[in-house]
């Protein structure tokens, strides 16, 4: 509650809140109210400028509404962003609160691995991954979750490291208490903010992924409606109608620098001491 | 079934060794942080453990309830080495040997209100018998360590320092323990809530019959609280004896030295003691350790470990100097 209360405070994490917020609930909500369908196509009305033809954002070049599209898109995007968000954030806490834990040996390996793999530009490694796999938003997940969890796993591996002496720890260690228990109930709990802070910025990464590879045509699959793909189709006719890149792009750019706006502010809200130091 | 009459925690010849490196590639530089110490405690006994910082206390403690390896040495609670223990006896050891940490702050996990605190220890050994129950179980403990049951819901930063020590108190007491080992239980605190704690602790011995390993740096305060003390000096028990003997007669300089830096026991304990271990000090290389500080000091002690002496009523010592009689704070009235 105090978090939140702080995170309110700043400025540009509550803006990125609103970004978020509004952009999730339109995309759930507003789809049932709209007369379109995404797939419908209407050769009649191709090419409508928004505002216009009783479409709000226009038409595209085979007449499907982009208001619909545009919602589909960011819906499909944000289930991606969350799901590989949840599959990294098990994975990386898992790992890396073992290896925080016990050291030694496999956490030497295991870092090593993360550091190295981590210092490639992921986007490279993504559109490798994105060639080899079947195309379509399972393995879109699974390939932004494969680079993912190693951030988280870096974070919370640092984290139990640096609490796994503390005397409240060593506390139940001499009472009885086993790994699993510390780790689950005495570790995780104190690093949960800085969990939330790399999870939120692995959404708007996964976000961004997704919208790079389907943009290079590897990820979501015509008809289906996704921001990149949206993207790639309107650069044929980007000098007479601009707005069919304009409208994807902003969507993107409203949840990827919503969500980064919320993950920084997390960042300080959840340890006021790093931002006096800021 | 141990025998009754044997010691409840018998430590014998434990030495600890921390390997220490020079540098990155430097050569192992090996640091004794404890060099074969020997004590016991009975049941319901109070046993003080005091030394300036850095002279192995915790070290001691730490290994003796085993959450510290050792070098060598053996620890037997109730005449079984933890070492050696199987699943069950572990279980039992972990449930019957508790310990309170120095930092009331450090020691209690933040995300936790009072109540899950408390209750862990009872779900850690299955001890949980229904809400009501253990809710019983639970305000009960608060009530021996003077803390109303209304504070269950509270987190540990809405607390002092002092409340917050009662709280680990309460927390050791949920397993009905036999022995509590106390690392600087009382070091952080204020020194009125300081003789408030260890009040409460010398009020659990009497009435739970529980044995205390008392650790301080501060040997009035622990003079206040136990039975027998033992005095460490760099990793090395220098004397132990009845704590009342010691106080009128200590037989090493070092212990004298403690006293003199110190009021009488009686009197209010006081703040840390102000002598403290200089950081590079030649450690008398050879001989008695003491001896660069020691004003007593002669030629024979700078040749070898002065050895272990036996004195009556199990009074031992580590000083050469039999002859030397040093006036303690008692010393003088025929009777405590
Ligand atoms: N993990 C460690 N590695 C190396 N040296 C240590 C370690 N822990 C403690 N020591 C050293 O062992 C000595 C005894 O420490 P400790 O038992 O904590 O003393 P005390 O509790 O009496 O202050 C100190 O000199 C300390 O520097
Ligand atoms: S052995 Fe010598 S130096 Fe050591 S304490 Fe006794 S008199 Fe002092
Ligand atoms: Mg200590």
């Amino acid at each position: 509650m105090h978090t939140f209360r702080r995170l309110m405070k700043i400025r540009t994490a509550s803006a990125g809140l609103v970004m978020v917020a509004v952009l999730a609930v339109a995309c759930t909500l507003l789809p049932p109210l709209l007369p379109y369908d995404p797939l419908e196509i209407d050769l009649h009305h191709r090419f409508l400028p928004p505002l216009s033809g009783g479409h709000v954002l226009g038409t595209d070049e085979i007449g499907r509404d982009t208001l619909v599209r545009l919602l589909a898109g960011a819906r499909t995007s944000l289930l991606i962003g969350l799901s590989a968000m949840v599959l990294s954030t098990v994975t990386g806490c898992l790992t890396g609160g073992l290896t925080g834990f016990h050291g030694g040996w496999t956490r030497r390996v295991l870092m090593r691995i993360v550091d190295s793999v981590l210092c490639f530009p992921t986007i490279f490694l993504l559109l490798t991954l994105a060639s080899f796999g079947q195309p379509g938003a399972p393995t879109i997940v699974g390939i932004v979750s494969l680079v993912a969890w190693m951030e988280v796993s870096r974070v919370v591996d640092g984290q139990v490291r640096a609490l796994r002496g503390r005397e409240f720890v060593i506390a139940v260690e001499a009472m009885g208490a086993s790994g699993v228990h510390m780790l689950l109930r005495e570790l995780l709990p104190n690093i949960t903010g800085a969990i939330i802070v790399v999870s939120t910025l692995n959404v708007a990464r996964a976000i961004l992924m997704e919208a790079y590879v389907s943009y290079l045509g590897n990820g979501i699959q015509p008809p289906q409606p996704s921001l990149g793909a949206m993207l790639n189709d309107a650069q044929e006719y980007l000098r007479p109608d601009p707005w069919l890149a304009i409208l994807p792009g902003l969507v993107i750019a409203i949840a990827v620098i919503g969500l980064n706006f919320v993950g920084d502010g997390l960042r300080l809200a959840v340890d006021p001491r790093q931002g006096r130091r800021a | 079934m141990a025998d009754p009459t044997a010691p409840l925690l018998d430590v014998r010849n434990l030495t600890k060794i921390y390997p220490r490196r020079k540098g990155l590639f430097g050569k192992g530089d090996d640091f004794v942080a404890l060099d074969d110490i020997s004590f016991t405690v009975a049941r319901g006994e109070v046993l003080g453990i005091v030394g300036e910082s850095g002279s192995g206390k915790s070290t001691a403690g730490r290994i003796a309830m085993d959450i510290l390896p050792r070098t060598s040495g053996q620890v037997l609670f109730d005449g079984v080495d933890p070492d050696g223990m199987d699943r069950r006896q572990r279980r039992a050891f972990r449930r019957r040997a508790q310990m309170i940490f120095q930092d009331p702050y450090a020691s209690l996990n933040p995300r936790m209100t009072v109540e899950q605190l408390l209750r862990t220890p009872l779900a850690l050994h299955g001890l949980t018998a229904g809400p009501a129950e253990d809710r019983r179980k639970l305000v009960a403990a608060l009530d021996l360590v003077g803390l109303p049951e209304t504070l269950l819901n509270r987190y540990p930063h809405e607390f002092s320092g002092g409340q917050r020590q009662r709280i680990n108190i309460a927390r050791a007491l949920m397993l009905d323990p036999a022995l509590v080992v106390a690392d600087e239980a009382v070091s952080a605190l204020d020194v009125s809530v300081q003789a408030q704690v260890v009040n409460l602790f010398m009020d659990l011995r009497e009435r739970l019959g529980i044995a205390i390993v008392f650790i301080a740096h501060d040997l009035p305060v622990v003079g206040v609280i136990s039975d027998r003390i033992a005095v460490m000096y760099r990793g090395r028990i220098v004397e132990l004896g009845e704590t009342v003997a010691m106080f009128t007669r200590p037989r090493h300089p070092y212990t004298a030295m403690l006293l003199n830096a110190a009021p009488a026991p009686d009197s209010a304990p006081a703040g840390p003691m102000a002598a403290r271990l200089p950081a590079e000090e030649t450690d008398g290389a050879g001989g008695c350790a003491f001896r660069p500080r020691c004003p007593f000091a002669i030629a024979a002690c700078a040749t070898g470990k002065p050895p272990v002496r036996m004195l009556e009523g199990g009074h031992m010592t580590a000083c050469l100097r039999d002859e030397l009689v040093i006036d303690g704070p008692l010393a003088g009235q025929s009777c405590r």
